[in-house]
């Protein structure tokens, strides 16, 4: 089942929250939903949920709109904010009062606590959960009806470093499986490494809806870290060749205005060893940054000359 | 290990057991939340706490009172003299049904799962209400008997099977779950507890101060429709002057209930939530 979004628009009050916003949400792959905070992805998953409703356009799951599901959990599984729960209640209880709405067995509760890893605390009230624990509490609540759909805002808030590998495992399997998974982040460098797929938005507006491979090959002509034994010598042939060359504290060129293929090829043609050849992550987030800042400083320009607002 | 070993299925389910479900769900969410039954023993200490005290208290004072302060006392009214204070927690369990998962954000999850907002509400006007409607017939009679028991002294108990008593115990339940469903139409229109409850202090006890002060008749007529009122006149053994017909002030005080859940129903269906 896809996520199909469809030119939606929606405002509180004056604040424009998402605009115009397109883009379609396919089947067997994690999907990245991308963009800084404020950015309106919150928005948008609530309106795919139903719970918000676009002011413009429409949003339909496996063709249905959600608020005509019946028991939707078996079809869509999503967790907003693993914050929402009762304190007083244990986590076995906020799961089967969701179990129970859809027609879930209580044993399937039981099953999935334990699968999350929370086997040992589902009889303990939530209020005494660490963030990490109410992620997976919320995870859990999701693939309760074991749907085709899935979708998870800022999953990885409060996880520990395990935990973050254990997310991305089950997204991976779960995209495997054939399922259609929509998660979202404010960080590129987080997403790099679970997405097959982007979607990222600025100020409610589209960005880009690319593979995550193509949007990291566009944002790494940013900057290159080579790490090379003769140094001084690289240098002077990437500068030959147009690059702007700056040598780190830690024995390492950052370089600007060459792909790291390019470099590679160079190297091997004026014989010189490298060490290390990657491109520089933080740069990859500045570029990320700069790529949504630069939507908005567009439209409110745009707004601006044509005296829109 | 796969994280979906075990398949949930979905079956074609029929309209009565999709709101059995949510029936069951709204029911473990208050089972599950411990602030229920303090609030139940608290309503229950003040409402079968206060009668018998006042009681005592007056059946000690009997042989000081005059003939017209004697002729003036009503029985079935000491009965119910702490379900005053024991109504505004029973309607509080009413507001937080709802207001609660207002404040922690629940309430998407709740219609993440379940998107027929009005559906939910009605299973929540149905757990509440049932609740209120036991507990508080409960509460009427476990409250009548110790009360009568120690006014027997006066001369004035009432024995059940007086005219008009079982009427006016059961009535004091319909009236608990009249004002606890009222909560959770304030709580749902206000999103918010401290909204709710200051909504029902306002009707139950604020209300009825500003009117008393309009001038006659309308201090009176307009007085009778006000719940506390409509409580007095369903509960109270013989009808006061100007007072609704019992039927009439039945409707009246079930028009409370109605319209307040009406608008909330109203309110869930169209705004996000």
């Amino acid at each position: 089942m896809k996520i199909e979004v469809a030119d939606v628009t929606k405002r509180y009050g004056e604040a424009v929250a998402v605009s115009g916003l397109t883009f379609t949400v396919e089947p067997g792959r994690v999907t990245g939903f991308l963009g800084p905070n404020g950015s309106g992805k919150s928005t948008t998953m609530r309106m795919i949920l139903g719970l918000d409703t676009p002011d413009r356009g429409d949003i339909a799951i496996g063709g249905h709109r959600y608020r005509g599901l019946v028991r939707p959990m078996h079809q869509v599984g999503a967790l907003l904010d693993a914050t929402a729960v009762h304190p007083a209640r244990t986590g076995t209880a906020h799961l089967r009062a969701l179990a129970c709405a859809n027609g879930i067995a209580p044993s399937r509760v039981d099953a999935l606590l334990e699968q999350v890893g929370l086997g040992s605390v589902a009889r303990r009230r939530v209020g005494g959960y660490s963030l990490g624990m109410k992620q997976r509490l919320g995870i859990a609540g999701a693939l309760l009806g074991d749907p085709s759909v899935l979708m998870f805002d800022e999953p990885v808030n409060g996880l520990d470093p395990e935990g973050v590998r254990w997310l991305r495992d089950l997204l991976r399997d779960l995209a495997a499986e054939g399922r259609t998974v929509l998660v979202s982040s404010h960080l590129l460098s987080e997403m790099s490494q679970t997405a097959d797929h982007l979607i990222v938005i600025g100020r409610g507006r589209l960005i880009a809806d690319t593979s995550t491979q193509d949007f990291i090959a566009d944002g790494s002509a940013a900057r290159v870290i080579v790490r090379a034994p003769y140094g001084g010598d690289l240098a002077r042939v990437l500068i030959a060749d147009g690059a702007a060359v700056e040598a780190r504290g830690d024995g390492t060129l950052a370089v600007t205005d060459l792909t790291a293929a390019r470099i590679g090829h160079l190297a091997h043609e004026a014989g010189l060893e490298l060490h290390e050849l990657r491109p520089d992550q933080a740069s990859l987030e500045e570029a990320f940054m700069q790529l949504t800042a630069d939507a908005v400083e567009h439209r409110a320009l745009a707004a601006e000359l044509t005296g829109e607002r | 290990m796969s994280m979906l070993t075990a398949t949930a299925r979905l079956a074609t389910v029929g309209p009565a057991a999709w709101f059995k479900g949510l029936i069951s769900a709204e029911t473990v969410k208050l089972r599950a939340t411990r602030s229920t039954y303090a609030m139940l023993t608290g309503a229950t200490a003040l409402a079968v706490g206060i009668g018998p005290l006042v009681a005592k208290s007056t059946a000690s004072r009997w042989p000081h009172l005059t003939a017209a302060e004697r002729a003036g006392f009503d029985p079935m009214a000491t009965t119910f003299r702490g379900f005053e204070i024991a109504q505004l927690i029973i309607a509080t369990l009413g507001v937080l049904a709802v207001s609660s998962e207002y404040s922690t954000g629940l309430i998407r999850t709740t219609f993440a799962a379940a998107p027929q907002r009005r559906a939910v509400l009605a299973a929540k006007a149905l757990v509440i209400g049932a609740i209120a409607l036991l507990i508080g017939t409960a509460l009427s009679f476990a409250t009548f008997f110790p009360t009568q028991a120690l006014l027997d002294p006066t001369g004035t108990s009432l024995a059940l099977g007086h005219p008009g008593v079982v009427r006016a115990l059961l009535a004091m339940g319909v009236y608990l779950t009249a004002i606890a469903l009222t909560g959770l139409g304030l709580g749902t229109l206000t999103r918010s507890t401290a909204g709710g409850v200051a909504g029902l202090f306002g009707l139950v006890f604020l209300v009825p101060g500003a009117v008393s002060a309009l001038p006659a008749p309308w201090n009176v007529r307009i007085g009778t429709w006000l719940p506390g009122d409509l409580a007095g006149q369903l509960t109270g053994l013989h009808l006061q002057a100007g007072a609704l017909s019992r039927p009439a002030s039945l409707i009246v005080l079930l028009l409370y209930p109605i319209v307040f859940l009406g608008l909330a129903a109203i309110r869930l269906h169209r705004q996000d939530a």
